[in-house]
């Protein structure tokens, strides 16, 4: 039962995640007439190339992380080989992608253009994302500590 | 130098250099190390904002550009909430409940800051003549996740905590007034951008976002993934001798010497 209602609870914060967006597409839809500010082919291309670069980004900062685990067990190396590989992996795909065409290549004539684009483009996205979720959270601790102030525990009489 | 050395040795070196000073400062223990990795990250901060002057030929300078205009808004927002939050009901490090105003001030400020960017004069334009293009990616995908992660916690107060009502009326009113911004990009002409510029990069951000969750959470995955391949390969650890009785009335002369005292008057 518990398990069931958190897995109802994760699906409404999904949707709630979700939410907004579609309430912008339907406005501006209604407001528009039409759809035509979302290209299919160009939004594609973002997400394809998102995933690739933040793949990438994400596994050499958990690359870094690993010397803290090592620090707990002797240094092993197998787990830096394992997460090396997964970097070299993010970094081949990005580059064999993107090299096979236009697909992959938003308005840069070269893979190493596109590939620099992308860090660059991946590092002001982070930057937005981490000032939002530190501005909601930061208001959320706000609303919560300009409240009332509760009693949590009642006194024993 | 040529031009692709100079982006190296003056923007993506400092800015590695602020990453690997964030990462000595968090990691290492003792004051000296810490206080270098702040160094170390502070001037590559700096050496990143100065770019646009020392690497002007690079595209990538127009991100040290954009750092140089939103580091004045983004401190306000984060001053204001700071002060917001600790002249409230906090058990430690509370402020005079007078700096709450001075943080809905700053607040405000920040936000009005942010607005004139998009749709005023205070438009980060690069060269003198266009509009810095990571603006374009950085304003639509900031105040798109503001909206979405507000309806998240407002829900997410109903859910997992108890009358916290006014709470998550507060949180739903912050992703509204995000929302109704964004209608307004859409609909609404800037001084510098057009409302048909936001659209198309409002819904790039929108792709962006989603790749970036499937991105960091598949890299997440594979660094688990890593650890319990190897955690399971290492097998069981080798079991120790139970102890000797002399270990056995070492350890309970310890605990004798540790336990009992004097009562309270």
């Amino acid at each position: 039962m518990s398990e069931l209602k958190q897995t109802l609870n994760l699906k409404i914060l999904f949707i709630a995640f979700l939410l907004p967006i579609f309430v912008i597409w339907i406005v501006e839809s209604s407001l528009k007439g039409d759809f035509s500010s979302f290209d299919s082919s160009d939004s594609f291309t973002r997400f394809a190339n998102a995933i690739l670069t933040s793949y990438t980004l994400g596994s050499v900062i958990l690359l870094g992380n690993l010397f803290f685990y090592a620090d707990s067990r002797k240094r092993p190396l197998a787990p830096l080989i394992g997460m090396l590989l997964a970097v070299f992996i993010g970094i081949a795909a990005t580059l064999l992608l993107i090299g096979m065409g236009p697909m992959l290549l938003e308005a840069n004539g070269s893979v190493r253009a596109q590939a620099v684009y992308n860090i660059g483009h991946t590092i002001v996205s982070f930057l937005a994302i981490s000032l939002a979720i530190a501005v909601c959270v930061g208001s959320m601790f706000a609303t919560l500590t300009n409240g009332k102030k509760r009693q949590i525990f009642y006194e024993e009489e | 130098m040529d031009d692709t050395m100079n982006a190296v040795a003056f923007f993506w070196f400092p800015l590695s250099m602020m990453a690997l000073g964030a990462w000595v400062s968090l990691s290492s223990k003792n004051n000296l190390r810490t206080n270098f990795g702040r160094f170390i990250s502070v001037l590559g901060f700096v050496l990143v904002c100065v770019s646009p002057w020392t690497v002007p030929t690079s595209p990538s300078s127009s991100i040290g550009h954009l750092i140089g205009f939103i580091v004045g808004p983004s401190s306000l927002l984060l001053i204001g909430i700071y002060l917001l939050t600790f002249s409230g009901n906090v058990p430690v490090g509370k402020l005079p409940s007078s700096d709450r105003k001075l943080g809905a001030f700053c607040l405000i400020l920040g936000s009005l800051w942010f607005s004139l960017m998009q749709w005023g004069e205070f438009t980060p334009i690069y060269e003198g003549s266009e509009v810095n293009r990571f603006w374009l990616i950085f304003f639509p995908t900031f105040i798109l996740m503001i909206c979405c992660l507000s309806s998240v916690l407002s829900i997410s107060m109903l859910i997992i905590g108890e009358e916290r009502q006014k709470e998550s009326k507060v949180m739903t009113s912050i992703s509204l007034i995000s929302m109704v911004l964004i209608v307004c990009g859409l609909t609404i002409d800037g001084e510098n951008i057009s409302s048909e510029t936001f659209a198309n990069y409002f819904w790039l951000s929108v792709s962006d976002l989603f790749g970036i969750l499937v991105g960091t959470s598949l890299s997440i995955f594979i660094f688990g993934f890593v650890i319990y391949v190897y955690e399971r390969s290492i097998g069981e650890p080798d079991s120790v001798p139970p102890p000797t009785s002399e270990e056995l009335s070492q350890a309970s002369e310890k605990i004798a010497l540790n336990i009992g005292g004097f009562e309270s008057e």
